[in-house]
């Protein structure tokens, strides 16, 4: 089956933005798919104090009620990201995805939607997130059990004006780098193994930055029976194939 | 430079006039000049929903917020910053759009819709 990518919303390089409101909401173009895995990556920005605390939620009545991440940035905690999720949710039109803060502040989001993802329990391997004071942006890494899909989020907060995505072969999602919005960085990767989301800034910010993993749906076709109206079959087996598997013969 | 789509003075939900979409690019949404008398209570709430159009019929909502009271009170008297929204508008040009929302009070406020 394998996980694949179907679609971002904002469909732009840049996420959708608010400033100063208490909830941001993106709304797909088109479709989502019943089964599929959706992903919010947000970020805020607040003036002075704390960043707060992110909530997801769609309109389809699908359990966001776990974020898969979020990292405040350090020293200076005004910027915060995060990685929310849905799997195996219920699709449809107009399908519409919320972030929530605690409080209000200024908002960066981006939603997107996968296939082939596990529908329960999808997050894979120990998410990570790590907050400084440098040009190198980097999550830490995650190492899921098997192949998988990765999704990096990332902030900060400063005068940066530039945000390039430092993680090989990953592809970003949205970037948004000014300085009269919260600032976000998201981009995802279907591979296995170790990996570590990183971006590169203009200059040294404080920022936030994390990862994680989700596992991909197990795969298999389940053959239940094989008729003949040609022949009498006087019994026959259940075959399970999975993928790569030799397809058996079956001699009449 | 800002381009106010409608001004109204009523309580309640509200649609602005629709406009095409013309320009690529970013595009910010305010609701500008609400006073923040009313709105030291964080009970109250503002929302503002930009829509799109193919056909002027039909309506879908494509980007919305909500706005809640007791921050962001600007020392003109007026909300400011004002509840803002941003976004890149290029994959729809050609299209409407429009700006609905609620404003909980009686008051006089404008949108304004300015291309970045």
């Amino acid at each position: 089956m394998g996980i694949a990518f179907v679609k971002k919303d904002p469909n732009t390089t840049i996420p959708a933005e608010a400033n100063g409101v208490a909830s941001l909401a993106a709304t797909f173009d088109t479709d989502t798919t019943s089964g599929n895995l959706l992903v919010g990556i947000g970020s805020t920005f607040v003036g002075s104090g704390t960043s707060p605390t992110h909530t997801y939620s769609d309109n389809k009545a699908n359990d966001w009620s776990s974020l898969a991440v979020h990292q405040l940035s350090t020293s200076y905690t005004l910027s915060r990201a995060s990685i929310g999720y849905s799997a195996g949710i219920t699709g449809g039109a107009s399908h519409t995805i919320t972030l929530t803060p605690a409080s209000t502040c200024d908002i960066c989001l981006g939603v997107a939607e996968f296939s082939g993802v596990a529908a329960s329990s999808p997050i894979s391997g120990t998410p990570v997130g790590a907050g400084s004071s440098s040009t190198a942006v980097s999550s830490g890494a995650t190492t899921p059990a098997a192949n998988a899909l990765y999704i990096g989020a990332s902030c900060y907060n400063g005068t940066s004006r530039t945000f390039i995505l430092n993680w090989s072969s990953a592809t970003e999602l949205h970037n948004e780098a000014s300085t009269s919005y919260a600032t976000l960085g998201s981009a995802y990767k279907i591979t296995s193994g170790s990996q570590t989301a990183a971006w590169t800034l203009g200059q040294i910010e404080n920022w936030a930055c994390c990862i994680a993993a989700f596992a991909e749906a197990a795969s298999g076709i389940t053959q239940t029976s094989v008729i003949s109206a040609a022949a009498s079959v006087p019994t026959h087996t259940a075959v399970i194939l999975y993928p790569g598997s030799v397809i058996p013969t079956i001699t009449l | 430079m800002a381009n106010v789509l409608a001004t109204q003075s009523r309580v309640g939900d509200w649609t602005s006039s629709a406009a095409v979409l013309n320009q690529a690019g970013r595009w910010r949404v305010s609701l500008i000049g609400i006073p923040t008398a009313e709105f030291e209570d964080t009970a109250r709430s503002i929302t503002l929903a930009l829509e799109l159009s193919s056909d002027l019929v039909m309506w879908r909502e494509k980007y919305a917020i909500r706005w809640v009271g007791g921050h962001y009170v600007g020392k003109d008297g007026t909300i400011n910053p004002p509840p803002t929204l941003t976004v890149d508008l290029t994959p729809y040009i050609g299209q409407r759009a429009r700006v609905t929302g609620s404003v909980p009070i009686a008051t006089t406020f404008g949108i304004d819709l300015t291309r970045l």
